[in-house]
């Protein structure tokens, strides 16, 4: 029997914040959190601007005279993380409520592991220098390190330091850790109190990541990943798109959640943990993949995290803390360039590693055909066999989950190739000015020749038709509200950084005075596709006509000479495809797979549909209605997070929101009848 | 009648349906020529609408043999027995509530455009054409049968087996929920489809429907022919007294019939 782990407090601080909530509030805006560097000392390095937490003062972090007098600044932070943690777990305020020996037996079986970089703050701008000789020569790069980088610079200060204090402030008796390994020794100190809390060693423990340095290998490796900015190895200052070294710490408060519920602790969030291979899986996969495998499991840590993405990167900033690099600019570099095309389709991921310019494309094809497979696999099965279509969907959920999580090793796969980021929308994923008011104006034609086809087809047959002047009206609306779309989304600008980053790697990258439309992202440009497709398919061919027929009434189909099986059979596959395309979408948009990605989301799907209008009992729905259902799904779902509620309140809310929205619907049609 | 030169239209021969132990039909044979109309009655559960289900397609026969014009042919689906001309009005209507008449009318058959898309307001037109024929007062072209009255919703399964040019008409119960008006309607349109040349089935529980237009009667008993009799050679007592005592008046005892003649 696995114990379900959950989160019961979290601690946070780095340039963007002093808790978890400001710095995805920072992380939401778009607000950055690089500045000039006022508190480090920064002789001899080409750096002056970094992640800094502004305006350093010690004793508002940690209120302890003799603590700032032999601690480091880094370890400073640890120590803040760490203390914010425990006090929102309530640690110390159920301590006093319990008697001595109760006491004695929380403080036992509450642990602490520390992911923790030794404090060498120094030493990691060593190789600064060799950098810039370098020119981007890794292989130069690589043979001077050896004599820079001084092998001993563990030594030279204590690494627990935070594991001692916090403990010691915080009566943290149990089993504890600390780790220092590389970029990933915040990750690590989660893993190991995870296992500890899985295998019964302890209740609870505090999981704390700080300080976690980039040696140079981990750069050139970072850099192999295609996780540095720009296409040539340089710190960020140099042009300021380079890589971005800040300090940090963040920490996890983590419980069984049996003790939890026993001492009526707040829960925050819950892990998904559930294998204990996964450190094993750490050790082979880089660094960058376990720390993003990683930061997708554990779910809901800030309890305003709202999307899956942002909800990663939160993570993924508190995961690796202290200067750690952080990625200022683009993730792929020429040499990462092409290496991962990565799809995830829901539910199977491919990874397809091909040196081509259209390998994405490859990859892209082979997931939408895994999604043809899948379809036809489950339509089979439910059609011709039989088995009812609500097992085998189920069924195969699980299925194909699991193979991901096989063939994937719990890993993500990240990052994707960069022309693949083209479907996560963004300045760098839109049309652009130009393109967006061609498609705005293909879409008005196509709205007046409906009209104009409309009107003739009952001409035709002398139906009566409407006034000239309704159609007109209609039709001066539908190009009005188009192009006002259009204009709005071409409003939005491309950000300065980026235009700065462009135009640093090609000077003649043009931008017109008042700045570069976005346009529409090409995500929506597919979601109009797929609509306007499934709409033609869903009304005006026969394939849509048999699956209403066979909705509202499978035996008339059957006896109206209708292959019900087969429309069956296509629909599922219909369904498969279009998942795949989410899922590379979405996908896109995390820039990465992983095998959880879009869990949850059947239920969304659900939901959004019956809002749309579609009848549970078949053959009643619309293909816009659905997409309408997912909007206000979407919508609500955002628009609560940005107004501040929290999780459990967004999904009472989006619950209640549901049921009316339906009851409403079915009033409705009830008065109709 | 076997001994005709040309071929009956339709002839089922020995044949068998059971559902699991249950013989639904077994060994019947009946006939049908072009220009006629063939009463089939029986009590409840004596195999009527299962033997026609045959025939249409919507259950294929576990024994037996069917011919269309001396012909032998399979009917294993709708589709199959939709190309051999032979439609059927079900007892049950089999229209898709959820869907417009016209949509019923033209399922699995729809009128397309050169494109392949469905041409609707062609659809919608032939509906209107052939509804206006079969109940003038029909308007409701654009909504869900699901809103139609019993008589209305009868119309266009009436309409779609009518509409195709069918050489072979299979009526269930055509008239069961039915006014009296409407009733006539259904009888005068039969009337005038047996003189077009079309071979019908007529499948009902009201013996005096089937012996006003029927020219021949066949009377199932536990899912078999007891006798074909002509509408002209028999009586109202003798139909009846098959359906209920499963024997020819000839096989009956004085006993047995005593108390229906009472």
């Amino acid at each position: 029997m696995r114990e379900r782990v959950v989160i019961t407090g979290t601690g946070a601080v780095s340039g963007a914040g002093r808790d978890p909530a400001s710095m995805l509030g920072a992380i939401l805006e778009g607000r950055s959190a690089i500045r000039a560097i006022e508190g480090w000392d920064t002789t001899g390095w080409p750096v002056t601007h970094a992640a800094e937490i502004p305006a350093f003062n010690a004793r508002a972090l940690v209120d302890d005279r003799k603590l700032h007098k032999f601690i480091r600044r880094t370890d400073l932070v640890g120590i803040y993380a760490g203390d914010r943690a425990a006090e929102a777990a309530g640690y110390a305020a159920h301590r006093e409520s319990l008697s001595p020996e109760a006491s004695a037996q929380f403080a036992d079986r509450t642990g602490i592991y520390v992911g923790s970089g030794g404090g060498a703050f120094e030493n990691q701008y060593d190789y600064f220098p060799l950098m810039s000789e370098a020119h981007g020569d890794l292989v130069k790069f690589g043979s001077d390190l050896a004599d820079t980088v001084n092998p001993m610079w563990l030594l030279r200060t204590l690494p627990n330091n935070v594991l001692c204090h916090v403990g010691i402030r915080n009566r943290l008796k149990g089993t504890n850790a600390c780790i220092t390994n590389h970029s990933v020794g915040g990750t690590l100190a989660v893993i190991e109190a995870l296992e500890a809390l899985r295998t019964g060693e302890a209740d609870r423990a505090l999981a704390i990541g700080h300080d976690t340095p980039i040696e140079p290998q981990n750069v050139l490796y970072y850099h192999e990943c295609g996780l540095l900015g720009a296409n040539r190895l340089r710190p960020f200052d140099a042009s300021r798109s380079g890589s971005l070294f800040g300090e940090g710490a963040g920490a996890f408060a983590l419980e069984t959640q049996t003790a939890a519920r026993e001492r009526r602790a707040p829960v925050v969030g819950s892990t998904r943990w559930a294998s204990s291979r996964a450190p094993a899986t750490m050790s082979s996969s880089g660094a960058s993949t376990t720390t993003g495998a990683i930061s997708r499991r554990i779910r809901r840590t800030s309890t305003s995290a709202r999307t899956a993405s942002t909800r990663a990167r939160a993570v993924a900033a508190r995961d690796s803390p202290a200067r750690t690099a952080f990625t200022a600019s683009s993730r792929t570099s020429r040499l990462a360039r092409n290496r991962l095309g990565s799809v995830t389709m829901s539910p199977i991921a491919v990874t397809i590693g091909v040196d081509t310019a259209y390998g994405w494309l490859l990859a892209l094809a082979i997931g939408l055909a895994l999604g043809v497979l899948i379809g036809a696999l489950q339509g089979f099965i439910i059609a011709y066999i039989g088995i009812p279509s609500f097992v085998v969907t189920l069924g195969g959920l699980l299925i194909f989950r699991g193979m991901v999580w096989v063939i994937s090793g719990g890993a993500t796969q990240a990052p994707n190739d960069k022309q693949f980021g083209v479907m996560a929308g963004g300045p760098e994923g839109s049309l652009g000015g130009p393109l967006s008011w061609a498609l705005g104006i293909v879409f008005c034609v196509a709205i007046v020749l409906l009209l104009v086809y409309a009107r003739r087809q009952r001409r035709r047959f002398n139906f009566p038709v409407r006034p000239i002047w309704a159609e007109i009206v209609i039709g001066v609306i539908g190009c009005a509200v188009t192009l006002a779309a259009v204009f709005v989304a071409n409003s939005y600008k491309w950000p300065q950084g980026l235009v700065d980053r462009h135009l640093a790697e090609d000077p003649g990258f043009h931008v017109p005075p008042g700045g570069l439309d976005s346009g529409i992202p090409w995500p929506i440009v597919m979601l109009l596709a797929v609509t306007v497709l499934m709409t033609i398919l869903a009304t005006r061919r026969r394939f849509g006509r048999y699956v209403f027929a066979i909705g509202g009434n499978p035996e008339a189909a059957e006896l109206g000479g209708i292959n019900t099986r087969w429309t069956v059979m296509k629909t599922y596959i219909l369904m498969g495809v279009l998942c795949a395309i989410s899922a590379a979408i979405t996908s896109a948009r995390l820039n990465g797979a992983s095998n959880d990605v879009g869990e949850g989301y059947e239920l969304y799907v659900i939901a959004a549909a019956v809002i749309g209008g579609t009848s549970f009992a078949g053959g009643i729905g619309t293909i816009s209605g659905a997409v309408l259902g997912a909007m206000v799904m979407y919508t609500l779902k955002y628009g609560l997070s940005f107004i501040g509620l929290e999780s459990p309140i967004q999904d009472i809310v989006a619950g209640i929101v549901l049921i009316i929205a339906v009851g409403f619907d079915t009033l409705n049609r009830r008065r109709v009848r | 009648m076997t001994s005709e030169q040309t071929p009956p239209l339709v002839e089922m021969r020995d044949i068998s349906v059971a559902f699991g132990g249950v013989h639904a039909v077994e060994r019947a044979t009946v006939t049908l020529k072009a220009g006629e109309v063939v009463g089939l009655v029986g009590g409840n559960g004596a195999g009527k609408s299962t033997l026609m289900r045959v025939l249409s397609g919507a259950h294929p026969p576990d024994s037996g043999e069917i011919l269309i014009d001396g012909e032998k042919v399979t009917i294993a689906n709708p589709r199959d027995a939709k190309v051999l001309k032979i439609e059927t009005i079900y007892q049950t209507l089999a229209l898709a509530d959820n869907i417009d008449a016209p949509a019923n009318l033209f399922l699995g058959r729809e009128l397309v455009s050169q494109s392949g898309m469905l041409d609707d307001s062609a659809m919608e037109d032939a509906t209107r054409k052939v509804m206006g024929r079969l109940n003038p007062n029909f308007k409701r072209f654009k909504v869900p049968v699901r809103t139609l009255s019993g008589g209305q919703r009868q119309a266009v399964a009436i309409a779609r087996a009518v509409y195709f040019n069918a050489r072979i008409l299979i009526m269930d119960e055509p008239t069961a929920a039915l006014g009296p008006a409407e009733t006539a309607q259904v009888r005068d349109l039969i009337r005038q489809l047996r003189s077009e040349g079309l071979g019908i089935f007529l499948v009902s529980h009201d013996i005096h429907d089937v012996f006003d237009l029927a020219d021949r009667i066949s009377v199932m008993y536990h899912g078999r022919i007891v006798d074909t009799v002509g509408k002209s050679d028999t009586s109202i007592d003798d139909v009846l007294a098959m359906i209920i005592l499963g024997k020819p008046p000839g096989e009956a005892s004085k006993e047995e019939l005593k108390p229906l003649i009472g």
